[in-house]
């Protein structure tokens, strides 16, 4: 396997990963900005609408025929979160030219359709086409909707809002409802201008494609554009309140959703935060964690109750499904498992496994085409400097100490509760 | 043997073990990771059938699932923990007609695949085991219960099938489980979980060798039971044009579906491929009738097409959000008129064919995604390199008699759910 790293532009990072292990190769422009509610709406809104072709494919309907031709190259683009950052993401996943049926060499072409996409966007003096920017608007708003229909993701969702404290690295992704509803073709266009022009870029590339060739492509593209790029932000640190925040939604749901929040009283030092990995995994981040196997499979109360530390922010996500009446049973089960960590009841068997695991995973992202590059990203935004290597010896080196330490630091922060409404 | 694709340059071994068990090893030697996966013919539609020489069962809904769920205990201990020790990350599913079980490791793989093994050849179930995991798998029903997507699907295949089981949802319902003993377990395991009916697929970073010692170790020949599946009778009538359910969602999510004509495998698996052109032709993102509902905002970017194909139900799907699905569903079934009268234009038919040929080559990246199609082409009787070679090879003679077959409006349904009836 072979790595381009290389500058082309002010701010702008060329990474390609040669490599013939995968059949599809792939393309991923990330422009990254700070979170800021003012703009995260019209960013958002621009990956919709950037989505529907460049001066060189004005036609959303040509453009699509086109990735057909290409044996169904799949362009997609998005808004995603970072910490405390935003993401416009555009990507283009296409198969390995060698398995072209007529001999076809289309990674070029789709390093090109790609880079118009983004630097050749279908506007005019006034701004982007109102009818477009209509079109989208309405698909972004269902998007916003939608997230009450999947009840767990809302239930996180409505968690993190309210351990938030208005925290820019909490809020979402595509924004609010209201403030994309007032947004015009010209409020994005200037919207565009700065996006482009202030964005950290990051480019990657995973295939076998003549990366020198895409990389000078794209620096021929990004030259005419004048740059001031801005610095990739860190998330701030709120410590754990004084009273633990509570809030319960009432919905016609089955399956009651509870989710706990827990946080630190001072931020976790970056050296520190493997600790904290590996004790979330330990307490309910695998089938051998203590939540799996005593809260699920020993009290049988769920099918899930997992355990996430979001490392950015220093946080920890405790969800479950559960039976409405079971809702304080569950709680105490929680935190009773939390407790027995702090008390040090970790057993050497329970540190080996997860040790293992994580070794596991962190070896698998290599096998991934998509895996460095969100590995690549989330380190950036916490602002080190690490690679799944390093953290492998991290996590070797993590001892039960450790673990109990980074468990002695976690507090309730906030219980979110989603139920039937007919519950009490 | 050897099969090899010169169009992906790549081979694979199909072994049959003296056990009686068919390997399919697949070794992808530059990724770091090996993945292994024994899958079993039974699904969710298995629930009737007779052991040769034996009286015939009716075992409750949801068995195939829960037996899944049950083979990771064992008496020595759980098999996840097994595997946890091992550094392996493993889990399991099941749908219709198959369950599998997979692991994946960047060490310890002989191990690891030893408890793979014995973790399906070595039930064991007690009352009080099994009375646990009906408390697990309950919060799992009710969790599918909540979810709009799976909801407007069963619904939608309530409304193509009359008596099919694959109307029934895999988990069960929360009555049913209640009636799984662990004998109702030791007989299904019985029935479908012999080595001859078995296959293990092996992709990644591993030694065939490795793989040969651990069979031969553990593994003795079987005599091969047959079992029989009660036939599933099904008329090619739909048994409802319209199914909704109330449901808290931001806007009404449908399901449109027609209903093939069921060949059995392995016709229906390699029809659900012309299927596939015939989807793109009709509703994909290059076509004039996406545009139409796209500029309309009738549809958004969830808009999908799909064809389910199994060994006793071929159907074509088109699913999306939309704030008039019933539109959506009335220009859907007017476009597949035109095509029918006025044919499918060999342009578009051309590019559809390029779409679905390079997301099937794109199912041969990941070693996971690699071992999925090795299995599921294994039991539809298909070949997967041969599958390819077909793909590119299709007419559009054959996708205009498809399409005249199998696209009629009278076999269509249409599932919506939403927050208020309309």
């Amino acid at each position: 396997m072979e790595e381009i790293t290389k500058e082309i532009g002010k701010g702008i990072y060329f990474h390609a990963l040669k490599t013939d292990k995968y059949k599809t190769d792939r393309i991923s422009v990330n422009l990254i900005v700070p979170m800021s509610e003012k703009t995260a709406s019209a960013y958002a809104l621009l990956s919709y609408v950037m989505r529907l072709g460049s001066r060189n494919y004005p036609d959303f309907t040509m453009l699509n025929r086109r990735l057909d031709e290409l044996y169904g190259a799949e362009l997609s683009t998005d808004a995603l979160k970072l910490g405390a950052n935003q993401v416009v993401n555009f990507q283009i996943v296409y198969i390995d030219d060698k398995y072209c049926l007529m001999g076809e060499e289309i990674t070029r072409e789709c390093g090109r359709l790609i880079t118009d996409i983004i630097t050749k966007p279908l506007v005019n003096e006034q701004g982007f086409y109102e009818a477009n920017v209509l079109l989208e608007k309405e698909n972004l708003i269902d998007a916003i909707d939608s997230l009450i229909n999947d009840k767990r993701g809302y239930a996180i969702s409505q968690c993190l809002s309210m351990v938030g404290r208005g925290d820019k690295a909490f809020l979402r992704r595509y924004g609010r409802r209201e403030d994309v509803e007032i947004l015009n073709g010209r409020d994005l266009l200037s919207a565009y201008n700065t996006l482009i022009k202030t964005a950290d870029i990051r480019i990657f590339c995973t295939g076998n494609g003549d990366y020198e060739a895409l990389a000078e492509d794209m620096r021929e593209a990004f030259s005419l554009i004048e740059r001031e790029p801005c610095q990739i932000e860190t998330a701030s640190f709120y410590p754990v309140g004084d009273f633990v925040l509570e809030k319960t939604e009432k919905m016609d749901v089955q399956q009651a959703k509870l989710c706990m929040c827990l946080r630190t009283r001072e931020r976790v030092e970056q050296k520190d935060k493997t600790a904290f990995k590996f004790m979330s995994a330990v307490l309910g981040g695998t089938p051998s964690s203590k939540l799996f196997l005593n809260v699920r499979e020993k009290k049988s109360l769920c099918y899930y109750c997992s355990c996430r530390y979001m490392s950015m922010s220093d946080i920890m996500i405790i969800d479950s499904g559960i039976e409405n009446e079971n809702v304080e049973k569950m709680k105490e089960a929680v935190l009773q498992e939390l407790e027995s960590m702090k008390n040090g009841c970790i057993t050497d068997e329970e540190m080996s496994n997860t040790r293992k695991l994580l070794v596991n995973s962190l070896r698998s992202v290599e096998d991934s085409p998509s895996a460095p590059e969100s590995w690549h990203l989330r380190d950036l935004s916490e602002g080190g400097h690490l690679t799944p290597a390093i953290l492998i010896e991290q996590v070797n080196s993590v001892t039960k100490e450790d673990v109990i330490n980074a468990a002695k630091r976690m507090e309730l922060d906030g219980i979110y509760l989603l139920t039937n409404e007919e519950a009490e | 043997m050897e099969i090899r694709s010169s169009k992906l340059n790549e081979s694979y071994e199909k072994i049959i073990h003296k056990s009686g068990l068919t390997l399919l090893l697949y070794p992808k030697k530059q990724f770091r990771t090996a993945y292994a996966m024994i899958t079993a013919r039974i699904g969710s539609i298995d629930n009737s059938f007779t052991i040769e020489n034996e009286k015939r069962m009716v075992v409750p809904d949801g068995v195939a699932h829960f037996l899944e769920h049950k083979l990771f205990e064992s008496e020595d201990g759980d098999s996840f923990e097994k595997y946890s020790k091992l550094g392996a990350s493993a889990n399991a599913y099941t749908t219709f007609d198959r369950t599998a079980y997979y692991f994946s490791c960047t060490e310890n793989f002989k191990e690891s695949l030893r408890v793979l093994i014995m973790q399906v050849t070595h039930p064991y179930f007690t009352e009080e085991t099994v009375l646990k995991e009906q408390g697990i798998i309950g919060q799992e029903i009710r969790m599918y219960e909540d979810d709009p997507s799976w909801r407007v699907y069963f619904n939608l295949l309530n409304g193509l099938f009359n008596t099919h089981p694959i109307r029934k949802d895999i988990a069960g319902t929360k009555e049913s489980i209640i009636e799984i003993t662990a004998q109702t377990l030791y007989d299904c395991h019985r029935a479908f979980y012999n080595l001859n009916n078995m296959v293990l697929t092996v992709t990644g970073n591993f030694e065939i060798s490795d793989v040969l010692s651990v069979c031969d170790e553990l593994l003795s020949p079987k005599m091969a039971l047959r079992t029989e599946r009660d036939s599933i009778e099904e008329s090619e009538e739909i048994a409802k044009p319209f199914v909704f359910e109330s449901f808290p969602v931001s806007s009404p999510i449908f399901h449109m579906g027609f209903k093939g004509i069921d060949k059995g495998f392995p016709q229906n698996f390699f029809n659900s491929a012309i299927g596939e052109i015939i989807c793109e032709c009709i509703a994909g993102e290059g076509s004039s009738l996406y545009r139409e509902l796209y500029d309309l905002s009738l549809i958004n970017t969830e808009f999908d097409t799909e064809v389910m194909a199994g060994p006793s139900y071929i159907a074509a799907m088109f699913a999306g959000e939309s704030k008039n699905p019933k539109l959506v569903a009335q220009k859907i079934k007017n476009e597949v008129e035109r095509l029918k009268n006025e044919g499918i234009d060999r342009d578009s038919f051309v590019r559809a064919k390029k779409c679905c040929y390079g997301r099937y080559v794109d199912s041969f990246t990941s070693c996971e995604s690699t071992a999925f199609n090795l299995a599921q082409c294994h039991f539809a009787q298909e070949e997967p390199y041969s599958v390819l070679k077909r793909l590119a090879n299709i007419t559009l003679n054959e996708a205009q008699s498809f399409l005249r077959e199998n696209f009629d409006e009278s076999r269509c349904t249409l599932s919506v759910v939403a927050k208020d009836e309309f």
